[in-house]
């Protein structure tokens, strides 16, 4: 029981968002209004109470769900059936049996998974920590090689055909989903490092998202971005490579992965925003070089202090330094100075030429 | 009319190549010649980008000159400014251009 003396969460208390229950106070019956104050009286209650527990000075983000409140995922699924517009039409709700089109099945399943792995493992109750939607869109535009976070909803394009042949695989709706989450946890300028470290924490809980439902080690894992959206006849095996930054595909179109992993060969360049798809590789690499060195499952230690410094390092411009200190301190906090833990979270930045 | 145009997609994949309307289909050229004029496209380029739009689809486009003695005129924008019928344009020559390169590649 909590504070509001409601057992569980109650799943319209933490899953409508701000726009439709102003819409539901503006056009619903008097009881539909009345329930819509209460939402929206219990919503402030929640965020000042969630405000007050952070500790004076601290970083105000996304608190942990308290025990004995109980999250449940909220996902709608959209077809733009090629168009430009978003968001489309309505094809699967939260709760509505598989339809036949599997893509919408797969970004439906593949939220659920991505939603499990934050609050099983943090109780994180979605991306915002307040029960957000996960709204999603398949089918956006034609011959659209791309998938993105808009701020609000993930659209997934069908691909080309020729480069790619879509966009609808758990490792890229977990990264769509994770930029949400690093948005919602005080966010990281996309651009240069800071949107680098943006790209790579997408990339650490795509791949966490795929091993946590095949129940994978760091061995047994793939460590692949993106894996099966390349075309048919293109040479490479997915987006981007943790294990191997550099080596996911060399391709006659494509040219050859550009992703460096480590420092001496971090790549300045104007494009792509700084480089945030191509610097990526190295925060990519230590993470995995953890992973690796720390054996169970990744996201049991390394992805949770890789969470827990998300959460907590309160700069929208971290440099990779910043993020390589503030994971150590966590490391240290969490598992004590001089533990393995703290160690080997230092000795994976030192080989991808950071030292802390 | 001709252009240059590179399209970096919001994973970090750019593929980049020239244009002719000459060598387009007739409703794909005709279109290019309208949507792509040099007021539109200045207005495009300075609109301001809103934030948190990640992996957002971007575009380098160069107007090549039509003369010797004209100077190219080169824009950058991303999808978040773009418009949807411009969106549509350049994912229909970003798609071209890719067609081209197969073709280059198979000897076609």
């Amino acid at each position: 029981m909590n504070k509001f003396g409601v057992g569980d969460f109650h799943p319209i208390q933490c899953i409508l968002p701000p726009h439709m229950v102003d819409a539901i106070k503006k056009r619903g019956d008097e009881d539909q209004r009345k329930m819509a104050e209460q939402i929206e009286k219990l919503t402030a209650e929640v965020r000042i109470e969630r405000e007050a527990a952070a500790p004076a000075g601290a970083f105000r983000g996304v608190m942990a769900m308290p025990v004995g409140m109980v999250a449940q995922v909220s996902r709608v699924v959209y077809d733009s059936k090629t168009k430009v517009a978003l968001p489309g039409d309505i094809v699967r709700q939260e709760g509505d049996p598989p339809v036949a089109d599997p893509v919408v099945n797969e970004v439906y399943d593949a939220a659920g998974v991505v939603f499990d792995l934050y609050y099983d493992n943090w109780r994180r109750n979605s991306l915002d920590g307040a029960g957000l939607t996960l709204i999603q869109t398949v089918h956006h535009r034609k011959n659209f090689n791309n998938a993105f976070w808009n701020g609000s909803q993930m659209a997934y394009g069908d691909g080309d055909g020729v480069i790619f042949s879509g966009f609808a695989v758990l490792s890229v709706v977990g990264h769509e989903l994770s930029h949400g989450v690093v948005q919602f946890s005080g966010g990281l300028e996309y651009r240069d490092q800071a949107g680098a470290l943006n790209e790579s924490l997408a990339d650490v809980f795509g791949a966490l998202s795929e091993q946590y439902k095949h129940k994978q080690s760091p061995a047994e894992a793939s460590w692949l971005i993106g894996a099966g959206i390349l075309g048919p006849n293109i040479q490479g095996s997915a987006l981007r490579s943790m294990k191997a930054p550099g080596n996911a595909y060399n391709d006659q179109i494509l040219g050859q992965d550009p992703q460096p992993f480590h420092m001496d060969l971090y790549v300045n360049t104007s494009s792509d925003n700084g480089g945030v798809h191509i610097n990526s590789g190295i925060p990519n690499h230590a993470f995995y070089l953890l992973a690796q060195y720390l054996g169970g499952y990744a996201w049991e230690k390394a992805g949770k202090i890789w969470y827990d410094a998300m959460q907590a390092i309160n700069n929208p411009f971290a440099t990779f330094q910043d993020w390589a200190d503030k994971t150590v301190e966590i490391a240290r906090t969490d598992y004590g100075a001089g533990s393995m833990e703290m160690l080997f979270t230092r000795r994976a930045w030192k080989l991808v030429g950071i030292a802390v | 009319m001709k252009i240059f145009l590179r399209t970096t997609t919001g994973q970090g994949i750019t593929l980049e190549g020239q244009l002719d309307t000459a060598d387009l289909p007739e409703d794909l050229a005709d279109r290019m010649a309208k949507i792509l004029s040099s007021r539109r496209l200045s207005k495009v380029a300075q609109a301001p980008a809103p934030r948190a739009m990640v992996d957002m689809q971007q575009y380098e486009l160069t107007l090549l000159p039509k003369t010797s003695r004209s100077k190219p005129k080169r824009f950058q924008f991303s999808d978040a400014v773009a418009g949807e019928e411009l969106i549509e344009l350049l994912d229909e020559l970003t798609h071209e251009i890719t067609l081209q390169k197969v073709r280059a590649l198979s000897g076609g």
